[in-house]
């Protein structure tokens, strides 16, 4: 079984600003869930897997945006440069 | 749903974990009356009426954040953590309710598997022989000493420029000298305290008690002959005794060829307890010679008038015990005239305290020559670790439980075993869990005499006042360090960090100031100044630094 995170960055009018980020990871099966006593192990395996899946994609789709936020404020600052009287 | 009823219960069962708190449907199948499926029997672990549960990761974070902090630090670092929201926040009762049941847990599992161990090597759960047989075949009697020849060697290099009297004689010293490579374990064993939670249900005006109520911890610290450690703690010497028996039949310890040392305080409980559980091995119980030390100064300053009589009587009673000469010291102390004597009776108590720990107080001298041990510091840090640095502050009292659940917990951390706990609940209780020496604080280079920097900091400040210039005064400390680091040479530096790798600093101009600082002591220790010139390469050492820690610090210098 996996368990399929994408991270997409919108505008207000839905158009997307940059490519979806996709992170595909494995989880436990479900059938893996045999009893109270196995729970907590199996539960650790996902916990894990997921918590770490979720920061390396968030991590990523926020690189992404920092860049563009980074690309386009330097276009903002050519302007700015304009002097006023 | 076929010969039954299904259920659905939406949000009922909660599980705090550390991606959320998470609120689960779950769902039963009755037949009549009669509940024949429920996820929360039959697939989640069962929980109280209003209890959630905790997945392993949290308790990861839960468990063991207020080993270090306050249980109200420790709980609003875990929300933040973890980004709880409001209401979903965990509370700091609920984090010391946690840690109590767990630490229950642990000292039952450990408890458990020690009785386990003890029946199997034939003995009951007090630690009393069973089965004898079965005893013979877990221990070996065998113990491997230094050879004499070794010990005659020492002795000789010893009593090489010392008094008639001083000598030491072979015949003399009846004790034995274990090979340090080849030992059972050297076992330290102390007991700590904390103060106790006043009993709730004081009735107004009650007079106070004449004494504060402690909770006592009794830690002890294993080393095997790798010097692999392994900490251990309960709320009894006695428990601790059939504790450490069955950890040392477990790994083996007893099995090995070798003698069995116990380092301790001189606490009567602890030596009776040590004596009853083992009584069907030869040991060896070693008193530590900083506490002898304090016992002889506390006693006789209370039993002797005027400071100077005092000291000499102390330098020369010490000076016999460090030769492990017990009568000849209290033959000093008899010899005291009366009227220096301000209580007898002290001085009676310290003579008793002498011959009831006569068996063991060894050679002090001969051991350290020998590079045997002399101490329990190695418990004494134990101590610190696990209860001091957490329970012992102003303002704190403890109830016994949650106070050896606390100290459970960091015990369970510091050697290492934490995760396996959390997945598997098991305590293996090993001491190849840990690397060598782990416990013991990292040995300082120099041996310098610390002391608190006060000092320090009075010279420091007048000095930048005193400065002519407007700019020296301005100056803060990391521009002065910058400045100090390009007056002066570099290898004078590089040597400076290379003596003291844990702390260095460097400040003002051409005096160079270096700090060290340990684990083992607190904070800021000595500092010493020393005028330096770049071009010459000399250096003025302070009068107060002695020769060979001139030489020391000499010989890390380029030629």
């Amino acid at each position: 079984m996996k368990m399929r995170m994408i991270v997409s960055i919108e505008n207000e009018d839905e158009s997307e600003v940059m490519e979806p980020t996709t992170v595909v990871v494995p989880i436990p099966e479900m059938e893996a869930f045999t009893g109270p006593k196995v729970f907590d192990e199996v539960f650790e395996q996902y916990e894990r897997k997921v918590l770490e899946a979720r920061n390396g994609v968030v991590e990523e789709a926020t690189g992404k945006y920092l860049s563009a936020v980074g690309k386009k404020n330097a276009v903002g600052v050519g302007c700015a440069r304009r002097r006023t009287p | 749903m076929q010969g039954g009823e299904l259920l659905e219960r939406p949000k009922e069962y909660t599980i705090e974990a550390e991606i959320g708190q998470l609120e689960v449907d779950t769902f039963e199948i009755k037949k009549g009356s009669k509940k024949v499926f429920s996820t929360k029997r039959d697939v989640f672990p069962e929980t109280g009426p209003r209890e959630h549960h905790k997945t392993v990761c949290f308790r990861e974070l839960a468990l063991f954040y207020p080993c270090d902090e306050p249980y109200r630090k420790s709980v609003q670092k875990l929300n933040r953590a973890l980004r709880r929201r409001e209401g979903q926040e965990m509370r700091a009762r609920t984090m010391a309710n946690l840690a109590r049941r767990e630490g229950e847990q642990i000292q039952a599992s450990v408890e458990k598997k020690a009785e386990r161990i003890l029946e199997n090597h034939g003995f009951n759960t007090n630690g009393s022989i069973t089965d004898p047989k079965k005893v013979v075949e877990s221990i070996k009697e065998e113990g491997v000493t230094l050879t004499q020849e070794k010990v005659y060697q020492m002795i000789e290099e010893l009593n090489r420029g010392q008094e008639e009297e001083k000598h030491i004689d072979m015949e003399d010293v009846h004790e034995t000298f274990e090979d340090p490579s080849a030992i059972k374990a050297n076992i330290s064993v102390d007991d700590v305290c904390c103060k106790k939670q006043k009993g709730s249900g004081r009735k107004k005006g009650s007079p106070p008690k004449e004494k504060r109520e402690m909770v006592y911890n009794t830690v002890a610290h294993i080393q095997d002959k790798e010097s692999k450690t392994y900490t251990l703690n309960t709320s009894t010497v006695s428990q601790m005794m059939t504790i450490v028996l069955a950890f040392l039949l477990s790994n083996g310890l007893l099995s090995k060829p070798g003698s069995l040392v116990f380092f301790t305080d001189g606490a009567r409980d602890i030596r009776s307890a040590i004596q009853n559980t083992f009584r069907f091995i030869p040991f060896k119980i070693i008193l530590d010679w900083f506490h002898l030390e304090k016992k002889c100064k506390d006693l006789l300053s209370m039993a002797i008038k005027g400071k100077q009589v005092k000291n000499q009587t102390l330098t020369c009673v010490l000076a016999w015990l460090w030769l492990g000469k017990v009568d000849r010291a209290v033959k000093v102390l008899s010899d005291v005239k009366e009227d220096t004597l301000k209580n007898a009776t002290e001085r009676d108590n310290l003579i008793k305290y002498l011959y009831r720990n006569q068996d063991c107080i060894p050679c002090y001298a001969l051991r350290k020559k020998l590079g045997l041990r002399v101490s329990s510091n190695a418990v004494e840090k134990a101590n610190d670790l696990v209860v001091s640095n957490r329970q012992k502050h102003n303002g704190m009292s403890w109830s016994t439980d949650g106070s050896t659940c606390l100290a459970t917990l960091t015990t369970v951390q510091r050697n290492g075993e934490d995760r396996n706990w959390l997945r598997h609940r098991v305590i293996s209780a090993s001491p190849s869990m840990l690397g060598p020496k782990s416990l013991l604080p990292e040995p300082l280079t120099l041996g310098l005499q610390f002391h608190r920097s006060k000092p320090l900091r009075k010279r420091r400040r007048r000095r930048v006042r005193s400065c002519s210039d407007g700019r020296a005064k301005g100056t803060t400390a990391s521009k002065r360090r910058q400045i100090a680091l390009s007056n002066n040479p570099s290898w004078l530096v590089a040597a400076i960090k290379r003596l003291s790798p844990l702390k260095a600093s460097i400040s003002c101009r051409s005096v160079l100031t270096t700090r060290l600082s340990s684990p083992c002591s607190n904070g800021l220790l000595r500092s010493f100044p020393m005028a330096s010139n770049s071009s010459k390469r000399t250096i003025h050492w302070p009068r107060w630094m002695k020769s060979n820690t001139r030489r020391k610090f000499a010989a890390v210098s380029p030629k």
